[in-house]
C-alpha cells in the first residue's frame, strides 16, 4: 500500500474501508482501455451490501480491455483527512485518483445519498457539474433504483442508465473503447450512446423519452459466484442469491414492486448451480435467498430441496425473508436458534391494508405468531407506515391493540421462559413516482406527530419497544423523489452550506436544507402536496400511468387488486412478461398481446 | 494441534481482531478443512489467539493454536493460505501435543518503527540521545483517564534500521505500545510516524518464540 496512505489511515476510524484487498479481488488492468470507477454514495459497510454494485463490478472486471475499481464514501473522519493532506479520493483497489478514471459510475440508491455524491467529487477535484467539465474529465454516469426519476441529479452526470444494467453496461464499455480507438471525442460518445432507449444523456437530448431496461432471462444474466468477502463486518453480512426479480403483490405504496416488475425468476437448475459456487467461494455461513418477495418463488421447495445437500455439507444456515413461520419452508432451515419473527402489516386495521393492497390480515399474524410462540421464539418485530393515504388516528389505535393482543397471545401459548421482547417500527410513508400513490401529498407534520407521540406512550406503558423515524428527513426524501430538474441547484447549495450524509440521523441538518431552499427560491412545498401531474412521467419503466390512476381510485374505495399471477391486470406490460410467471387468463386490453 | 505463525500485513493489518476471527472460520470453510469445534449449544472452531494486535500495525510474528483433525501439516498450510486474504498468511507450523499456551510466556517483541522522510544521521542522533536518558516519563490518555509512565525501562534495545527506520525490541509485560513509543519519538524530536511492523517475539529471556516452540523450551 502507498506510504502516503499508510500515514493518514491510523487517524480514522475503521481504516479497513479505505484499504480494499479483499478476498477474491479479482486482477485490476491498469493498462486497461476503458478504466470504470463504481461508486457509492454511502460508507463501505453499506456499499458492500449491495447487489447491483457486485455484480456490475463483476461483469465489467470479466470484459477485455475494462477494468473496474471501488470507491465509496468517505466517513467524515477520512473526508477531514483527504482535506487536510489535499489527497484526492481514491479507488480501494490501485489507490487510483478517482479523477483519473476514464468513467465514474454512481449507484443511486437512496433519495439521501445525493449530496454525498458530491462530496466524493468534491473530493476527487472532480466539477459538479457535466457541464463544467472538461474533455479530460471522466465520464460520469448513475444507475440504481433512484434513476427512475433522474431530474433532480441529472445535471451532474453525463450519462444516467435506467432500469437493470445487465447487457447495456458491457456495451457502453464496448462504446468508450471503440470511441477512443478511433479518437473520437467525449461527446462523440455520448452522441453515440444516445441510441439506447434507456440511457438518458442530458447534453445530447434533454427531452428524451427514456425506457427502463429490463433483462428478461435471468437464466443468463451474470452471477457474481466469486464476491468479495469484505475484510469488516458488512451490514448484510451473507452471501446472496437473487431468486427472480420483480413482484407481483402490487402493495400499492412499494415503488420497487412496480419498478423491477415483470417477475423474472431464475431456474432451480442455475440457482443451485450458482449457490454451490457462492458458498465454496466465499465460505459465509448464512446465505439469504434474496428477492422482493421471497415465499411467492414458484419453486421454492424444489429448490429448498435441492439446496439441502449443501446446506448440510457446509454447515450454513438459509435465510428466508418474508416467509410465514410455520411454514414449510422455514421449517426446513430453521436452525436450533430461535431469533425474531418479523412482520411488516405496514397498516394497522384491515381498511387500511386494503387502501394500501398489502394482503396481510390481523388474523395471519396472530395464527402465525401462535405457532412461532409455541415453538419457542420470544422476540417479535412489526413495521408499519404512518401517513399513509386515508390513515386516521384509529388507524394508529389499533397498531397499539395489536400490541396488546400479542403480549396476551404470549402468556397464553409461549414455550419460552423469556420475557417477550416485542419492537414496533414505524416510518412515515413517502409517496413515490410510478406507484398508484405518486400523486398523494405527504401526511402533514401535526398529523403524524400526534400519532407517534400517542403510540410511544401508549407502548412505553406496555413496555413495548416503539421506533420512529424523523418527518424531516422523511419531508426531503419525498422532495427528491418526486422531484426535477429545479433540484440540483438546491443540492448543490445544501452540499456547499454543509450537508452529507443525510441519511445518518447524526448527520442530518433539516436547517441546511431550509437555507438551501431559501436560497435557491425553490418551495418544498411544490413537492410535498398532491402531484397530479409529476414530471416524472417523461420516463417510461413500462407500467401505464392509466393504470396507476386506476388503481388509486380503487384505493380511495377501498378495493383490493389481486396477486398478478391470478389473472394479468394490465399494468403495461403486455407482451412483456413471461407466459410461466403470469396466469393464463386473458388480458382485458383489446388487441393486446396475451402474456 | 497445530501451532502457526503467522503474517498479518498488506491490508490484513487494518482489520481489527474480532473481524480476523470471523474471516479464520470463513478461510478454514473455504479450504475445506475440518477442524475440532467445541461441543454445546453453539459450536465454535478451536482455534485460539494471543492478545490482539492494535489496528494498523504489520506483524511477521503471530501465533494461533488451531485442532486440526485429520490433514498434514504441508495441506494444512497450503489449502489454508491458498484460501486467506492477502497478507494473512502462516509462514510456519509446528504439531504438537498439548497448547503450550504461548502467550503468557512472551516477554518482548521486535519492532520497526517507520517514519517519515528522515535521515540515518538524524535517527543516529536519537537513539543516541534516548540512550543517555535516565527516564523518560511520557503523558497518554487511556480511555478518558490521562496517565503518565516511565517508559525507558521498557526500551529493553534500540538501533537505526535503514534510512527511514528504527529496530527495537520492546517489553510485552508490562506491555509498551509500540504505537505510544512513536508518539514520544515524534513528540520529542519532531518525527512523523509512517507505519509499525513487528517482527519478531521472545520469551522472557530473550529466547525467539520460534526456537522456544522447535526446542520445546516450556514443558
Amino acid at each position: 500500500m502507498e506510504n502516503f496512505i499508510k500515514s493518514i489511515l491510523p487517524s480514522v476510524d475503521k481504516p479497513s474501508r479505505y484499504t480494499g484487498g479483499e478476498y477474491n479481488t479479482p486482477h485490476i488492468d491498469l493498462s486497461a482501455a476503458c478504466r470504470f470507477a463504481m461508486c457509492f454514495p454511502d460508507i463501505y459497510e453499506i456499499g458492500m451490501s449491495n447487489l447491483g454494485i457486485e455484480i456490475l463490478y463483476g461483469i465489467l472486471n470479466r470484459m477485455e480491455g475494462v477494468s473496474c475499481e471501488r470507491c465509496f464514501a468517505p466517513w467524515h473522519d477520512m473526508a477531514e483527512q483527504l482535506r487536510k493532506h489535499k489527497m484526492p479520493l481514491f479507488s480501494l483497489e490501485s489507490k487510483t485518483p478517482l479523477h483519473k478514471f476514464d468513467m465514474v459510475g454512481f449507484s443511486m440508491q437512496y433519495e439521501l445519498s445525493y449530496t454525498n455524491v458530491l462530496l466524493m467529487l468534491e473530493l476527487a477535484g472532480i466539477s459538479f457539474l457535466a457541464k463544467d467539465r472538461k474533455e479530460q474529465d471522466p465520464v460520469l454516469i448513475a444507475g440504481g433504483p433512484s434513476c427512475v426519476n433522474p431530474y433532480p441529479f441529472a445535471d451532474f452526470f453525463d450519462i444516467i442508465l435506467v432500469g437493470d444494467g445487465e447487457g447495456i453496461i458491457e456495451d457502453i464499455a464496448n462504446a468508450y473503447k471503440a470511441n477512443k480507438a478511433r479518437g473520437g471525442s467525449k461527446q462523440d460518445f455520448l452522441k453515440d450512446l444516445n441510441r439506447y432507449e434507456c440511457l438518458y444523456v442530458p447534453s445530447v437530448q434533454k427531452d428524451k423519452r427514456v425506457k427502463r431496461n429490463i433483462v428478461m432471462d435471468m437464466d443468463n444474466a451474470f452471477v457474481e459466484t466469486k464476491p468479495l468477502v469484505p475484510n469488516i463486518e458488512a451490514v448484510f453480512n451473507r452471501a446472496k442469491l437473487e431468486i427472480f426479480r420483480g413482484c407481483t403483490r402490487g402493495c400499492r405504496y412499494c415503488q420497487a414492486g412496480f419498478v423491477y416488475r415483470p417477475v423474472r425468476e431464475r431456474s432451480v437448475g442455475t440457482l443451485k448451480n450458482n449457490a454451490t459456487q457462492i458458498i465454496e467461494n466465499c465460505g459465509f455461513d448464512e446465505m439469504t435467498l434474496a428477492s422482493l418477495s421471497t415465499c411467492d418463488y414458484s419453486h421454492l421447495r424444489e429448490l429448498l430441496f435441492e439446496l439441502k445437500p449443501l446446506i448440510d455439507k457446509k454447515q450454513i444456515n438459509v435465510s428466508l425473508p418474508s416467509t410465514r413461520v410455520d411454514s414449510f419452508e422455514a421449517e426446513f432451515v430453521e436452525s436450533s436458534r430461535k431469533s425474531s419473527v418479523t412482520f411488516a402489516p405496514e397498516a394497522g386495521t384491515q381498511r387500511l391494508r386494503d387502501i394500501i393492497n398489502k394482503n396481510v390480515t390481523e388474523e395471519d399474524i396472530l395464527t402465525s405468531l401462535t405457532k412461532a410462540f409455541q415453538k419457542g421464539y420470544s422476540a417479535v418485530k412489526l413495521y408499519f407506515m404512518l401517513g399513509l393515504p386515508g390513515e386516521t388516528d384509529e388507524d394508529a389505535e389499533a397498531i397499539f391493540v395489536l400490541a396488546q393482543k400479542i403480549k396476551r397471545l404470549y402468556k397464553q401459548v409461549a414455550s419460552s421462559k423469556k420475557a417477550l421482547s416485542l419492537v414496533i417500527g414505524t416510518t412515515i410513508f413517502v409517496p413515490k413516482p410510478f406507484t398508484p400513490f405518486e400523486v398523494c401529498a405527504l401526511v402533514d407534520r401535526e398529523a403524524v406527530d400526534k400519532r407517534q407521540v400517542w403510540l410511544k406512550q401508549q407502548c412505553r406503558k406496555i413496555g413495548v419497544k416503539f421506533g420512529y423515524c424523523d418527518y424531516d428527513m422523511s419531508m426531503l426524501e419525498c422532495i427528491f423523489s418526486r422531484g426535477d430538474a429545479r433540484l440540483s441547484k438546491v443540492i448543490v447549495r445544501a452540499y456547499q452550506l454543509g450537508a452529507k450524509f443525510d441519511g445518518w440521523s447524526d448527520s442530518f441538518a433539516m436547517d441546511k436544507w431550509r437555507q438551501a431552499f431559501l436560497d435557491c427560491k425553490v418551495d418544498m412545498q411544490d413537492y410535498v402536496g398532491q402531484m397530479p401531474n409529476g414530471g416524472w412521467h417523461q420516463l417510461d419503466t413500462g407500467i401505464d400511468k392509466v393504470y396507476l390512476q386506476e388503481e388509486y381510485k380503487k384505493a380511495m374505495e377501498g378495493t383490493t387488486t389481486d396477486d398478478c399471477r391470478k389473472g394479468c391486470k394490465n399494468c403495461g406490460l403486455i407482451g412483456v412478461c413471461y407466459p410461466e410467471s403470469m396466469s393464463k387468463s386473458k388480458p382485458q386490453k383489446k388487441g393486446a398481446k396475451q402474456c | 494441534m497445530l501451532i502457526c505463525k503467522y503474517t498479518k500485513t498488506k491490508a490484513a493489518a487494518y482489520i481489527p481482531h474480532l473481524d480476523v476471527l470471523r474471516h479464520m472460520d470463513m478461510i478454514l470453510r473455504r479450504a475445506d478443512i475440518a477442524v475440532q469445534k467445541s461441543q454445546g449449544f453453539n459450536p465454535h472452531t478451536k482455534i485460539f489467539f494471543g492478545p490482539p494486535l492494535p489496528i494498523g500495525v504489520e506483524s511477521l510474528a503471530e501465533y494461533f493454536v488451531v485442532h486440526t483433525t485429520d490433514i498434514s501439516q504441508a495441506d494444512f498450510v497450503d489449502k489454508f493460505n491458498a484460501h486467506s486474504i492477502e497478507g494473512l498468511q502462516i509462514s510456519k507450523t509446528w504439531s504438537v501435543e498439548t497448547d503450550p499456551n504461548i502467550y503468557p510466556k512472551i516477554g518482548y517483541a521486535e519492532y520497526v518503527l517507520h517514519f517519515v522522510e528522515t535521515s540515518t544521521d538524524r535517527l543516529s542522533q536519537i537513539v543516541q540521545d534516548i540512550s543517555q536518558k535516565k527516564e523518560w516519563v511520557v503523558e497518554y490518555k487511556r480511555k478518558t483517564e490521562q496517565k503518565t509512565q516511565d517508559i525507558l525501562p521498557l526500551v529493553k534495545s534500540m538501533e537505526v534500521s535503514s534510512e527511514n527506520c528504527l529496530r527495537c525490541v520492546l517489553s510485552v509485560a508490562p506491555n509498551l505500545r509500540a504505537a505510544l513509543l512513536c508518539e514520544a519519538i515524534g513528540k520529542e524530536y519532531g518525527l512523523q510516524k509512517l507505519f509499525i511492523s513487528k517482527e519478531r517475539q521472545f520469551d522472557k529471556s530473550m529466547c525467539d518464540i520460534d526456537d522456544c516452540i522447535k526446542n520445546n523450551r516450556w514443558k
